[in-house]
């Protein structure tokens, strides 16, 4: 299925219900509560959802960990302002680096922003699809580098 | 003024705010630092170009 970004299914429906007053509206993460983490397939365009992606385990990967992704330097996102044409686009301050795969290599699919340190559990914001799954041997990192890690577009 | 005759059928209408993005990922062993693999996400593109991009095909 073809591959997806943006907010989860999840995450359209809460927003939805939020900003018209409904019930169940979105629960925003706490300040600086926001974290990275890794799935194994794509959660595409069609479902957008993390169960599709298949979250890491600490179970395979024993170094796996979300990455704090929050509101707060240094683990923070750059946000431009509204820009006529584009939209509102904003991107990681800082590098995001996992910790070296151990016991078992992994496949990234898809990149996840929950709302809870994990490793498991709490809700996905938003999400970037790899199109392609890349495999992720032992002994190596995956990095979201500095600036040009994840760039995301409000529009 | 110079009017366009295609065939193509009109874009779609816009719809309401959305959020798209994507990653630059690499892959680098840490022993030695060596990257093994670069990957631009499909949705990715240069935060200093504040390219517009294409709706999103659905």
């Amino acid at each position: 299925m073809a591959a997806g970004s943006g907010l989860t299914a999840t995450a359209d429906t809460s927003i939805t219900n939020t900003i018209v007053g409904a019930s169940s509206g979105y629960s925003s993460p706490t300040v600086n509560g926001l974290y990275c983490g890794l799935y194994t397939n794509n959660m595409t365009a069609s479902t957008k959802s993390p169960t599709t992606g298949v979250e890491w385990l600490v179970a395979s990967d024993g170094a796996y960990a979300r990455q704090k992704m929050g509101s707060v330097s240094p683990f923070g996102w750059t946000i431009a302002a509204y820009a006529n044409g584009t939209g509102v686009v904003w991107n990681n301050t800082s590098a995001v680096t996992q910790p070296a795969v151990t016991l078992n290599a992994q496949t990234v699919g898809s990149f996840g922003w929950n709302d809870a340190a994990g490793p498991t559990g709490g809700n996905v914001n938003m999400f970037a699809d790899m199109g392609t799954p890349a495999a992720v041997p032992i002994g190596v990192q995956v990095i979201l580098p500095a600036a040009t890690g994840v760039v995301f577009t409000t529009y | 003024m110079s009017i366009e005759v295609t065939n193509e059928p009109p874009p779609p209408p816009r719809k309401g705010p959305r959020i798209r993005g994507g990653c630059h990922v690499l892959l680098v062993k840490e022993s030695t630092g060596e990257i093994i693999q670069e990957t631009k996400t499909p949705d990715w593109f240069d935060v200093n170009e504040r390219v517009p991009r294409d709706e999103p095909k659905y």
